[in-house]
């Protein structure tokens, strides 16, 4: 693997993570399928993050 | 003024063939209703509630519990936390093999996963219209 691909994989795996963690903690604040929003967030993104904001955060606005 | 609204406005009218009670009538029946109870039962009811003492939480108590339900939260949370990196870390390196692998079966598989999540958001919204609208009506 060259240098370009560790350095993808060394942002996104953290990226992933964290979007993971925000989505978890703040569904689990909500009381919304935290575990749904964790999961779906590991495996992609941005598209987590952009329907949560339209699901769950302008939703309740 | 004709007879029926006459006997509207006095609360006369017959209905059922028996007469409708008045307001003075009604206020009047209980009345003697409130005083039958207090004689019967005013003095045993008054001496029961005075031998009844409600423990009242001490605020240490109550700040105690407050503390402790949150410390059990918080550790819950970690604990969640904890094992949502646990997974993330077996999904993430099962995702760069798959890449590794075949770049079709990764890619069919994030659309597989776009398409269950949707579904899965499309269904749960249903359910809770469907709900809400049962508990409204």
């Amino acid at each position: 693997m060259d240098d370009v691909k560790i350095w993808v994989l060394a942002g996104v795996i953290p990226l992933m993570l964290c979007q993971s963690t925000w989505l978890y903690t703040d569904a689990r604040k909500r009381s919304r399928y935290p575990w749904f929003w964790a999961i779906w967030g590991l495996i992609q993104c941005p598209m987590p993050l952009l329907f949560y904001w339209l699901i769950v955060r302008r939703k309740r606005r | 003024m004709t007879g029926r609204r006459l006997e509207r406005n006095s609360g006369e009218t017959r209905k059922g063939g028996g007469f409708r009670k008045t307001q003075p009538e009604k206020r009047a029946t209980e009345e003697e209703e409130a005083k039958a109870f207090e004689e019967l039962l005013g003095e045993p009811l008054r001496g029961w509630d005075e031998r009844i003492e409600p423990s009242v939480p001490h605020l240490l108590e109550l700040e105690e519990l407050v503390t402790r339900h949150r410390e059990e939260s918080s550790r819950k949370l970690w604990r969640d936390l904890f094992m949502l990196w646990l997974l993330g870390i077996l999904v993430i390196s099962g995702m760069i093999l798959l890449y590794r692998w075949n770049v079709i079966a990764f890619a069919v598989l994030q659309a597989l996963a776009a398409a269950g999540a949707v579904l899965f958001l499309a269904v749960s919204s249903r359910k809770n219209r469907e709900a809400k609208r049962r508990w409204t009506t």
